[in-house]
């Protein structure tokens, strides 16, 4: 059974004189052990699928449709009180920012205690021995001396390992990690990503790593899921996103990174324009406008959410495929999940 | 180990007292950064000092400097500082050192007790509003505002006149008419704070806005409590003074520095300078003094969140 299923996600945020819809039909799942890489560039609605997850939307957000369900149990529509017993107990976070993610004030082995005790799974006195259990388990060094510090004692490394502590501790089946390296440089990045992946397998957990760094994604995923303007551009295996991607927008952004046979003084590839405003009008392929492959059909006629089983997709002119699939265009986006 | 632990787990009341394990890498802790900051404002120093002495002159000193403050003497009225009353005596006998002593304690507790009511209920307001925001904030917000277009004097003499002046009772009026101010301070850094991701990453955690409020904001917000604590107990002994002086103070034989200046003042004329220029001093010393560490404490403060940001 899927850990996490999301299905046809609409969500709206209003506020006095807009309303934007920063995530517009999304449906994905991850499988037990899994991950998925959420990619896509900034304001593209990643981090509000992210927080919907735990019921958590920025002021003014709504779920207009679409269910979400964490192990079969449907958090749309749950009450406040039935939705913090899911957070961080069956949902764990990871925040960007260590710098910011921990409280200055409190020490951190209180702070990775801090779950457990808000969930009522351990004493005062058991908590902080779990609590220094897992910093040991996340590779802090003298686990115990390190507990007793304040977060600016230590550097972003081993902040982030500490943020890591703190949203394993109650030993959630999913860990939403919302751009978890993106602070930290490529070394510590590595170490990171590898601390993710021991402590995936030694918990059996899902994870949804939201990134918009296609190297992260690339070492680190099973599935990957693409997102562009509030949809899912494509969605497939990591291999296979890789090395057969159909969407312009994935092969936009894959030939975006700089590679070692980049010949110097030669130009990085980028995508022109920036993101749609969520709030105006859109058009129909939401990548249109930036689009090399663009024509008159992108504009009017919205692509179908398409593929084999494994590998879904939504675009007029694929690459690699024979051209546009704009005929007998019957499933709506999100149906074919 | 097991040692360690119940340090851990006993630690947060006392920063400092978990950090003499064995390997520690002379990183300076945040309360020590603190006092170093705070000590190398001269200023803030004298202001400590002259705090202490105010203290224990206040306190200590009728153990020394034994005086009747109860029964009048009409035989010793108004007499000018001399042998046997190093100030004098007032206007029905009282020793004028020695009453300085007894009216200081009185002043200093009911400036502290205000200045704790205040900032209690101000931290307690400020934070769940500026927590919840929106409508709670906006409502909380206007109750404050409405409270404070209302001229504090005035409504000092008018509860005066309603209530019998007691300690508890000034304690209270007082509290609660200096109360706004820090919910304004503490709510404009709710504000900001509330936003922080460690906030959020507690929301996230399941956690609840009780645990939010006080287990998180609070602590955050505590160095400018702690400053605004000490300007208040300053306003609170101004604010006692006043009203004494106006005669709605707390009824003798009891004491207090403005109650002194008042009585001290009819006798202006008489050139009986004694009964007014001690409790003028008093009172300028030690809202000074406050004045002073306030300022001393806010460098601190604002140089350590200037430092780990």
């Amino acid at each position: 059974m899927s850990v996490l299923e999301i299905s046809d996600l609409v969500i709206d945020i209003r506020s006095r004189n807009a309303s934007v819809r920063p995530v517009d039909g999304i449906s994905l799942s991850i499988e037990a052990g899994r991950t998925l890489g959420l990619v896509g560039e900034s304001g593209c609605g990643k981090s509000t699928t992210g927080l919907a997850v735990l019921g958590l939307l920025p002021l003014g957000g709504q779920i207009v449709r679409g269910s979400i369900r964490i192990d079969g149990q449907e958090i749309v529509g749950m009450k406040e009180a039935e939705l913090r017993l899911v957070r961080g107990r069956s949902v764990g976070v990871v925040f960007q920012e260590p710098m910011t993610a921990l409280n200055p004030t409190k020490r951190i082995g209180v702070q990775v205690a801090e779950p457990l005790l808000i969930h009522g799974l351990a004493g005062r006195a058991d908590a902080m021995r779990q609590a220094i259990d897992m910093l040991g388990e996340v590779g802090l060094p003298r686990p115990q001396q390190q507990a007793e510090r304040y977060p600016h004692e230590l550097s972003g490394g081993m902040r982030q390992r500490v943020m890591i502590a703190t949203a394993l501790s109650c030993r959630p089946k999913l860990l939403i990690a919302d751009e978890p390296t993106t602070a930290l440089d490529v070394t510590t990045q590595d170490q990171i990503m590898r601390l993710f992946r021991r402590l995936q397998d030694e918990l059996n957990m899902s994870m949804m790593l939201i990134t918009h760094d296609m190297g992260v994604v690339a070492g680190n995923t099973d599935d990957v899921a693409v997102m562009y303007a509030g949809r899912l551009a494509e969605l497939a295996e990591t291999e296979r996103l890789y090395g057969a991607h159909r969407h312009r927008y994935t092969e936009a952004l894959l030939s975006s990174i700089p590679t070692l046979d980049t010949s110097r003084g030669q130009r990085l590839a980028s995508i022109a324009g920036l993101p749609p405003n969520l709030g105006g009008a859109l058009a129909a392929c939401r990548f249109a406008p930036r689009c090399a492959h663009a024509s008159q059909t992108c504009w009017d006629v919205e692509p179908d959410w398409t593929g084999t089983d494994r590998h879904h997709f939504a675009c007029h002119w694929p690459s690699g495929g024979a051209g546009a699939t704009v005929t007998g265009a019957v499933t709506s986006q999100g149906a074919a999940s | 180990m097991t040692a360690d632990l119940g340090q851990v787990a006993a630690a947060s009341p006392e920063p400092t007292a978990g950090t003499s394990g064995p390997e520690q890498d002379g990183v300076p802790k945040r309360p020590s950064m603190l006092l170093r900051t705070f000590v190398e404002n001269k200023l803030a120093v004298l202001g400590a000092v002259m705090f202490l002495a105010m203290v224990l002159f206040c306190f200590l000193g009728p153990l020394v400097y034994h005086t009747d403050q109860v029964h009048t003497s009409l035989a010793n009225q108004n007499l000018p500082p001399g042998t046997g009353h190093p100030l004098g005596t007032d206007q029905v006998g009282y020793d004028v050192l020695g009453r300085l002593m007894v009216g200081g304690q009185t002043s200093l507790e009911i400036a502290f007790g205000a200045a704790v009511v205040a900032v209690v209920l101000g931290v307690f307001w400020g934070t769940v509003a500026g927590y919840f925001g929106g409508l709670v904030d906006s409502l909380m917000m206007r109750i404050v505002d409405s409270v404070m277009s209302i001229p504090g004097l005035f409504l000092l003499m008018f509860l005066a006149t309603v209530f019998r002046p007691s300690v508890l009772m000034l304690v209270l009026v007082l509290g609660l008419l200096a109360w706004l101010a820090p919910a304004r301070l503490v709510r404009g850094e709710t504000l900001s704070l509330r936003h922080r991701e460690y906030i959020a990453a507690v929301r996230v955690m399941g956690g609840r806005a009780p645990r939010i409020i006080f287990r998180h904001l609070v602590p955050n917000v505590i160095g400018t409590i702690v400053v605004n604590a000490t300007f208040q107990v300053a306003d609170a002994i101004l604010a006692l003074a006043a009203i004494s002086f106006l005669g709605l103070g707390i009824p003798p034989p009891a004491a207090n520095w403005g109650g002194m200046l008042s009585d001290g003042l009819n006798y202006t004329y008489s050139g009986f300078w004694w009964l007014i220029y001690p409790p003028g001093v008093a009172i300028i010393v030690t809202v000074l003094s406050f004045n002073l560490i306030g300022d001393g404490l806010r460098d601190a403060v604002g140089l350590r969140a200037h430092r780990h940001l």
